[in-house]
């Protein structure tokens, strides 16, 4: 702490009042980079969700390019006791004697310039809370080219030029501390609207804090243990839903808010997309879902899906009768639920249940009966199931 | 003898190369000449120029010659012996041009080449401009009735472009790799993915699809790294059309999640030794199939017999056509009119007919249930892997072929169709169109614009290098007339040529025209060479008095014949200009009569002559055809495409002749993380063209490794 008094840090200015405790935040850089400090500063100073405090008290550490050798090692300590850290352009030689660390923090190694230094064709973004409300990245800078990613990083935006990508943001947990490293950091770059409300996210993000406005998303690919397309949801709360529309159910779901596709882009179709985190349920028997008696064979066909402000409203028929399954996330990321409905018609619907060791499934407006969920009314009407994992819960 | 051959020839190499070395010195006794290729009219560098040197006085080297690459900054230089050279300079699209040359002892001769482009195409190539926020793997091109343009992206996204402002936004993401797009009314688009066709519907009006309705997913997906849903088509009272793919078994990949039944043994198993050559097979339910879906949702297979149906198009009168990708049972690409119920080659599709799955019909009787397609395209000169057809229904605005049909093709070639209908059913001939020109590879789905041009959605991810050749480009027509052969019709005793403007008096003699015949043959391996191939003489002509139309007589026509018909580059126009493609290939399966089976035949076959040694200028032309899209131009090869780099050490100079002969003939597996094998080109390619390729590659690419 002595040492930090003495070293240049800049720190910004307090935050205005926001609406609900911002993040403290400290800014760290080098004393040269004045030019790209203040639009930095503007965004802990206006942005509402994140607000500057000195680097002992912060909840989370923004480091343009890196400390500078003098403080790095406290810096690297702050980062050790487990501080949230956003690092904007990471550059080796500002980190003194902690180069070997933040290298292998930030779970890859720098290279040369990215394809000589020609702009980046297609910067492509993949859905992540970080990026929500993010349409659009817009840089020509010269970008260096990261190697070696490790393989728990998970990717959110890359380029492209030519034949070639490079990584541009990435974001890992380091036991229950969480990184992400934005590459690119052009002046004009940190100066856009886009990329500032990116960094305050990402702030949020390895914080662990709500991320204002962020919605699930929704993708079909081809899931590991699943037929092929089914669906990927994933909330920002963190929880992820693998859901077979060939099976008829959540094939499992996992502590994540992310799902990687580009082993699918490599050639023409690749390996399965990669989910982080643990599954805490899982089901296998075919068609859980029927009508008529209790594992009775009854006709099935997905129809589709609806998205209502982002959450996903899947459609069934079951031997006619007509459903519609919404899927939300516990708010504290401990789980999800499934919310059915269902149109008037004769045959009941039977929803078969499996055993869980790691989660807990309730039910709310049907009879179960062991693992049997009975809808028996004629009427239209609904119920509802929970999934709640079992164990601590670190949330979002 | 191979291997003393290619010892000496190394031996020889390796004396050149310190010959070389010592000229670098600047010995005495040797000159340089120095220069650039640059574009006539543009002073443009070239791409993928080279520059020959060829004299005596570089005996001792490949064909007296020297070849350098030439590089981005134009430039070439060589240090030879004193002596007289031909100084060749040649590029892909360019008029090749020659100069001869004395390099004295001591001198530098500068030489600057100027490289005419190829005639100029009244038709221009023009790369559409994307987000830069999209990864521009175009896998499906429409346009909406009002003239929005959607696209679709093999990474799962919908795209629009709105009439006013050229604003692009993204309408829908999260899809399984789409691979084809209608788009009836403004705010319904219709897709098909890999797993089923979806109507995405924009519920509020925000320019975002909010409703993904699934409107059929009948047909079996296995998850296989190689397995591809085609399409979509739709006619006047609303059918969808789209078909699906054969999967690639050969891998022996594993199948757990399969969606329908699995049944992975063949139909007609494998006669011969050794593995399956093609491990496409129809392993889930209605792979191999084209299927149709009603309005009301409501699906139904329509015909069988397919490879890799990948194009799927629907005719102005709501006929279906399909495109096949060459392999096995498929020897050459072709374009089919589909009827309901038909049987058009690759037998394992059968295993999911109603009627013939547990009969297990033979050779023979597969062969008789086939129907022909109408129109083949012969590898090479008309592309690998033709995509959708989409008919000109411009009136006039993409220039005189209204009513044809356009298919790209996943070469960097857009093929043009002129089918008519004889004896009650469709045939007709293959032209190409553009080759090159600025083109791109991977256009395989295409539409026609409100402003007339013809829009390409381009993607060869998985297939061929990506760098530069994915997006969308379009193709626009600047109202001059091209010189072209407009039709290609049958005629009791021939064929008549209609021109698109009036031709001059050399297109009046016989000897410009010729004609040869030749068959293929429809077996389980991939790719057939030319069977039966005959040259048929042309007896008598008449050029009409406008000069648009020529009536060919040939000594006797076949059915069940491709005729194969070369203009000659003498053939001008009346103000002398020469056809833009020289060269047609009509598939008679019926005579005008009807008639279906050749009769007896006047002409004898010629017997094969002798093998030769491998002619590199020979096998130049065979290489660009043929290769050059998946190895590249300068030989190095693609990542991508996970072809080698033949300039480096353990390329081409790794291996004898005899080694690569065998590896163009029989194909190669892929060599990890590669999954693309090299396929086998004994059934494609004449033995004299693959010993000619391959001396092509070793003159070309060992001399670029240096």
């Amino acid at each position: 702490m002595r040492m930090l008094r003495h070293i240049p840090l800049l720190f910004a200015a307090a935050l205005t009042a926001a609406a609900a405790e911002p993040l403290r935040v400290a800014l760290i850089a080098p004393p040269t980079e004045s030019a790209a400090i203040a639009p930095l500063r503007m965004t802990l100073e206006t942005s509402g969700l994140v607000r500057s405090s000195a680097p002992e008290q912060a909840e989370a550490l923004l480091i343009l390019r890196g400390p500078g050798p003098a403080a790095a090692p406290e810096v690297r300590r702050l980062i050790e006791t487990g501080r949230a850290t956003v690092v904007i352009g990471a550059e080796p030689a500002a980190w003194g004697e902690a180069v070997g660390f933040i290298s292998e923090r930030l779970g890859a190694n720098r290279g040369a310039v990215f394809a000589g230094g020609t702009p980046l064709r297609v910067i492509n973004l993949f859905p992540h809370p970080i990026l929500t409300g993010t349409e659009k990245l817009e840089t020509d800078e010269a970008v260096p080219t990261w190697t070696k990613l490790t393989d728990d990083a998970q990717l959110i935006a890359e380029g492209i030029t030519g034949e070639e990508t490079t990584p541009l943001a990435w974001v890992r947990s380091v036991g229950a501390s969480r990184i992400c490293h934005l590459v690119p950091s052009s002046l004009a770059l940190l100066s856009s609207p886009d990329y500032r409300r990116m960094i305050a996210h990402a702030l949020l993000w390895t914080a662990r804090r709500p991320i204002p406005g962020s919605l699930p998303t929704v993708q079909r690919t081809f899931m590991p243990e699943s037929h092929p397309g089914a669906f990927a949801i994933t909330f920002p709360e963190g929880v992820g839903v693998c859901l077979d529309p060939v099976r008829g159910g959540v094939n499992f779901a996992w502590e994540g808010d992310f799902v990687d596709l580009r082993p699918r882009w490599l050639t023409k179709q690749g390996a399965p997309a990669r989910i982080f985190g643990p599954v805490f349920y899982s089901e296998i028997l075919p068609q859980p879902l029927r009508a008529g008696a209790p594992g009775a064979d009854s006709t099935w066909r997905f129809k589709g899906y609806v998205l209502r402000d982002g959450v996903p409203e899947f459609r069934y028929d079951v031997a006619g009768r007509e459903v519609a399954e919404t899927l939300h996330a516990l708010p504290d990321g401990s789980g999800f639920t499934r919310a059915f409905t269902i149109a008037a018609g004769k045959p009941p619907l039977w929803l078969t249940l499996e055993k869980q060791s790691n989660a807990e499934v309730t039910v709310e407006g049907a009879a179960r009966d062991g693992n049997t969920v009975a809808f028996t009314s004629a009427d239209s009407g609904g119920f509802k199931i929970t999934v709640r994992r079992r164990g601590a819960v670190v949330a979002p | 003898m191979i291997r003393i051959l290619s010892a000496t020839l190394a031996l020889a190499t390796a004396v050149a190369l310190t010959f070389l070395s010592r000229l670098d010195a600047a010995a005495p006794a040797t000159g340089r000449v120095t220069g650039s290729v640059r574009q006539a009219g543009t002073d443009a560098v070239v791409r993928f120029a080279q520059v020959r040197l060829e004299g005596a006085a570089l005996t001792g080297r490949e064909n007296n010659q020297i070849i350098q690459k030439i590089g981005t900054d134009g430039r070439y230089r060589f240090d030879v012996p004193a002596g007289s050279y031909e100084l060749w300079a040649s590029a892909p699209d360019h008029e090749e041009t020659l100069k001869r040359v004395e390099v004295a002892a001591g001198a530098t001769l500068q030489v600057e080449l100027s490289l005419p482009p190829l005639q100029a195409s009244p038709y221009r190539v023009e790369t559409v401009p994307l987000p830069r926020q999209m990864v521009g793997e175009l896998s499906g091109v429409a346009f909406t009735p009002k003239g929005t343009l959607i696209v679709t992206t093999r990474r799962g996204e919908v795209w629009t472009r709105a009439v006013e402002g050229n604003r692009w936004q993204r309408f829908a993401a999260g899809l399984y790799e789409p691979f084809g797009v209608v788009a009836p009314a403004e705010n319904e688009i219709l897709v098909i993915q890999r797993p089923e066709i979806t109507r995405l519907r924009d519920r509020d009006g925000d320019g975002v699809a909010e409703e993904f309705e699934t409107v059929a997913d009948d047909w079996g997906i296995t998850g296989s790294y190689h397995e591809f849903s085609y399409g979509l088509a739709r006619d006047r009272a609303g059918n969808l059309y789209a078909s699906s793919g054969l999967c690639s078994f050969g891998r022996g990949v594993e199948l757990p999640w399969v969606r329908g039944p699995l049944q992975t043994a063949q139909y007609l198993p494998w006669p011969g030794p050794g593995a399956v050559p093609d491990g496409h097979r129809s392993v889930a339910l209605y792979q191999g199939w084209a299927f149709r879906v009603s309005p009301e949702g409501r699906f139904e297979t329509f015909a069988s017999g397919f490879r890799q149906p990948l194009g799927v198009g629907v005719s102005p009168d709501d006929e279906l056509f399909l495109s096949d990708c060459a392999g096995a049972w498929v020897p050459t690409s072709t374009f089919t009119h589909v009827e309901r119920g038909g049987f058009y080659g690759h037998a394992d599709s059968l295993k999911w007919h109603p009627e013939f799955k547990d009969r297990h019909l033979s050779h023979a009787e597969i062969t008789a249930l086939r129907r022909p397609p109408s129109v083949y395209l012969p590898r090479g000169v008309l592309g690998t892997s033709p995509g959708q057809p989409t008919w000109d229904t411009t009136g006039g605005r993409f220039g005189p072929f209204g009513g044809q049909v356009f298919m790209g093709d996943v070469s960097a070639i857009l093929a043009r169709i002129d089918l008519e209908r004889v004896a009650g059913a469709w045939q007709g001939a293959a032209f190409p169109f553009l080759r090159g020109g600025g083109l791109r590879l991977g256009g395989m789905h295409q539409a026609f614009g409100p402003d007339g041009a013809l829009y390409l959605a381009q993607t060869v991810r998985g297939w061929m290098p990506t760098g530069g050749n994915e997006g969308l480009q379009r193709i626009v027509w600047n109202g001059a007339d091209p010189v072209e052969v407009r039709t290609l019709r049958l005629s009791p005793r021939g064929f008549t040529l209609g021109f698109t403007v009036p031709m001059g008096a050399t297109a009046g003699t016989p000897d410009h025209y010729r004609v040869q015949r030749f068959r293929y043959l429809h077996h389980p391996i991939d790719g057939s060479l030319r069977v039966d191939n005959v040259e048929v003489p042309v007896t008598s002509i008449r050029l009409g008095d406008d000069g648009r139309t020529v009536e060919l007589e040939l000594l006797e026509l076949q059915p069940g014949h491709v005729h194969e018909l070369t203009v000659d580059a003498a053939v001008t126009d009346r103000t002398g200009r020469p056809l833009l493609n020289r060269v047609a290939y009509y598939n008679v399966n019926r005579l005008l009569s009807g008639e279906t089976q050749p009769g007896p035949t006047r002409l004898a076959v010629a017997r094969p002559a002798a093998l030769r040694p491998g002619d590199a200028r020979a096998g130049a032309e065979v290489y660009r055809q043929n290769c050059l899209v998946c190895h590249q131009a300068d030989g190095r090869g693609s990542r991508e495409a996970g072809t080698p780099d033949y300039t480096l050490a353990g390329g081409i100079r790794a291996k004898s002749d005899a080694e690569l002969i065998r590896i163009v003939t029989d194909g190669r597996a892929p060599a990890p993380p590669a999954v693309n094998p090299m396929p086998p080109w004994g059934n494609v390619l004449t033995e004299q063209s693959i010993h000619d390729v391959v001396a092509y590659l070793r003159t070309t690419f060992s001399a670029a490794g240096r």
